[in-house]
């Protein structure tokens, strides 16, 4: 009896040990949901964050700015000035500006990775301009710009014209051998943020980027296209409207005396969504002729970004490491000499099938 | 000598002891050690290292078979009283110090993935108390425990899978076989680590009822977590890039921080709260093993083993370092390797070659 009473008394001792726990309650913490980073000056950084402040009735975002020279350091700086601690658990955009970018962004992403509270399906965008201004955007006090973004790009990624991109596609182009990352690029056009096309970078720094009207094209080399439409401007100025049904694209590696040589082969499904010849005079669609013609402009408007690539020495669609999987004497310094003058062949097959419910 | 029938277990329960003996904390973490050096050819060593696994699961049951008891009493029944104790006393300090680097490693995780401040006692404490109750119920209890840590995961282990594979890239596997037989073979030695924990099979096997029948679960257990463990190098193989993988400690872990559904986006504070049954169930096994072996070796009643084992645990983990505790997995590894994969084997052919000589003379 005066044992169990012991192990009783010692069990409830042991409760103690809960106050060793941290606790984290959800109105005494601020929750940061967005940051972003500039480059201020030599080696300051400009760090961005917003949380947002719940109250009965209104809620808005609150956006707050320190400078600093890493981003745990901003994050110091901040609680200074915030009611409640400020953590990391529920973020779900970081921003770059594209100055900072240029300068590479691998010191702001190990944290991200480091830190295990952190998911990886955040979304990382460089914006084209001062990540604050955007942040700080009037328009969207009331809504949460973070989610706002995080949404738009998810949106985007999935129905859109942009390619899956979040922390972890990033983390593995980072460190895939033969392949650089890429990331959205969004800007502050007066009143609205827009996409503006993809960020190409080499190995963490920002390089190139490519136009939306690219974008098409750029997921389709990538094997991501699902659906979306397409405007193709054809040769004597009949514009032809295609939505992708189904598309397939296939990387055939041939090796000739150890120098890779690659030919992509797009295969596309696609239905008539707007058909505008330009005799402004209605005429039967013409299947065949406009299959040619698109799978001719395809073809050029792909070898023209791939050259862009090889160009600026950055290479988003992994062809490195295409090279590498069907070559076992893979050296990563030789194929960084190969890679401007690789041979890139594009085939592309797009099959109209549905021209709606006219001819 | 078999045990008595009152604590003996079914046959086909020693699929999940196997199991549970195997599946530990190494799984969260051992896809980056295996790549190590064989890079991502790695998964073929993990297979090769399943077939020694079990290469050896037919050796124990062969010796065990022979002597009718367990590794105890076939040493006593080869070098007598003193030698034979002597000898099995090395073994059992093996099980003591492959569970207590089960429980470090339980420990670290969650001090670095959910509590960063909590001191290691506040852990060890409670998960001993909780394994001594598990133990002192009798090794049946050990074994619906096993059951239980069998079933619970699976549910979560096909929603850690399911998601990474979604977005892999199986490209990354190839090209197959671009690493030299040596690296491949390194793979296989730091595989041996994670499906270590048969070697339980030694102490346990008095306490199967009808232990020929029970040869094919044991075996079919063992290949269930081969596979298991060459799905989960795959699917890390398939989700990471190599240098990715290579910076990565827990990859499995880091595995959940993609799962997102809409009622729980913390997928990892779930995985690893699980955790606790298979690390508990996998403990209980462990410190049954050595508690009993050394209650067999000094005449103690077990209890007091075991007690005494729990004590120097939790002092052992309190006061544990990062380098003494890589130096403890290191040490397991070895003694697992020269053990179970070089001394038993020997052990089977002396006892078969004296056993004949007996039956001559």
């Amino acid at each position: 009896m005066v044992n169990r009473l012991a192990v009783w008394l010692f069990l409830i001792l042991l409760l103690t040990g809960c106050s060793f726990l941290p606790t984290n309650i959800v109105n005494e913490i601020n929750l940061i949901q967005g940051v972003g980073y500039d480059l201020a000056g030599k080696n300051n950084i400009k760090g961005t964050v917003v949380f947002p402040i719940i109250k009965k009735g209104s809620s808005y975002s609150e956006v707050k700015t320190a400078f600093g020279q890493s981003s745990k350091e901003i994050r110091t700086k901040l609680s200074n000035e915030t009611r409640f601690r400020l953590v990391s658990g529920q973020l779900r955009l970081t921003l770059y500006g594209k100055t900072l970018a240029k300068q590479g962004i691998n010191d702001f992403v190990d944290t991200l990775n480091r830190d295990p509270s952190i998911g990886s399906l955040i979304q990382l965008a460089i914006v084209d301009g001062d990540t604050n201004e955007l942040l700080k955007m009037k328009k969207y006090k009331e809504e949460n710009i973070s989610i706002y973004l995080q949404e738009m790009l998810d949106q985007n990624m999935e129905y859109g014209r942009l390619p899956r991109t979040d922390l972890q596609t990033f983390l593995l182009q980072l460190f895939q051998i033969g392949q650089d990352p890429y990331l959205p690029l969004i800007k502050k056009v007066d009143h609205n943020i827009q996409i503006t096309g993809m960020a190409i970078f080499n190995y963490d720094q920002y390089v190139t980027s490519i136009s939306l009207e690219e974008l098409f094209i750029f997921k389709a080399l990538l094997d991501q296209n699902r659906n979306g439409l397409n405007r193709f401007i054809l040769k004597n100025g009949d514009k032809v409207v295609l939505e992708t049904l189904n598309s397939n694209t296939k990387y055939k590696v041939k090796i000739v005396n150890g120098r890779p040589e690659y030919i992509i082969h797009l295969k596309m499904k696609t239905k008539l969504q707007e058909f505008a010849p330009s005799k402004k005079k209605r005429q039967a669609f013409d299947k065949k002729k406009y299959q040619k013609q698109v799978e001719h402009k395809l073809e050029k408007n792909a070898l023209k970004m791939i050259n862009q690539f090889k160009n600026h020495q950055v290479d988003p669609l992994g062809f490195g490491a295409k090279y590498k999987e069907h070559y076992r004497g893979f050296n990563e310094k030789q194929w960084k000499k190969f890679y401007p003058n690789v041979k890139v062949r594009v085939i592309a097959n797009v099959d109209i099938r549905q021209t709606g419910i006219v001819d | 000598m078999q045990a008595n029938i009152r604590h003996q277990v079914s046959p086909y329960l020693v699929f999940f002891i196997i199991y549970n003996s195997q599946v530990g904390v190494g799984i969260l973490g051992f896809q980056r050690i295996i790549a190590a050096k064989a890079g991502y050819d790695a998964w073929i060593g993990v297979l090769l290292a399943g077939c020694l696994v079990q290469a050896f699961i037919w050796i124990a049951y062969k010796l065990l078979g022979k002597a009718d008891g367990d590794i105890i009493d076939v040493h006593i029944n080869l070098f007598g009283n003193f030698l034979g104790k002597f000898l099995s006393f090395f073994i059992i300090i093996y099980y003591w110090l492959a569970s207590i680097s089960v429980l470090l490693g339980f420990i670290e995780i969650v001090q670095v993935w959910m509590f960063p401040t909590i001191p290691s006692w506040i852990l060890s404490i409670p998960l001993l108390l909780l394994m001594y109750y598990c133990v002192s119920g009798g090794f049946r209890t050990i074994v619906g425990m096993s059951f239980l840590s069998f079933v619970f995961p699976q549910i979560l282990l096909i929603y850690l899978y399911i998601f990474p594979l979604k977005i892999a890239h199986f490209a990354n596997l190839l090209p197959i076989m671009n690493h030299s037989f040596m690296e491949i073979m390194d793979s296989i030695k730091s595989s041996m680590y994670t499906l270590a924990g048969t070697e339980a099979l030694l102490m346990y096997y008095p306490f199967i009822r009808d232990p020929k029948a029970s040869k094919k679960f044991a075996h079919l257990g063992v290949l269930f977590t081969t596979l298991l463990y060459t799905v989960s190098s795959i699917v890390s193989f398939t989700f990471y890039s190599e240098n990715q993988l290579k910076t990565t400690i827990w990859p499995e872990l880091s595995l959940t921080k993609i799962i997102k559904l809409s009622f729980l986006e913390r997928f990892e504070y779930l995985y690893i709260s699980m955790y606790l049954i298979i690390v508990t169930s996998l403990l209980g096994l462990l410190f049954w093993c050595s508690s009993r072996g050394l209650k067999k070796i000094f005449c103690r009643k077990q209890k007091y083993t075991l007690l005494i084992l729990c004590i120097l645990s939790v002092v052992l983990s309190q006061f544990i370092t990062e380098t003494f505790k890589e130096m403890l997995d290191k040490m397991v590894t070895q003694m697992n390797l020269y053990i179970f994969y070089g001394y038993i084997p020997l052990l089977l052919l002396v006892f078969t070659f004296l056993k004949r000589g007996n039956q001559n003379g």
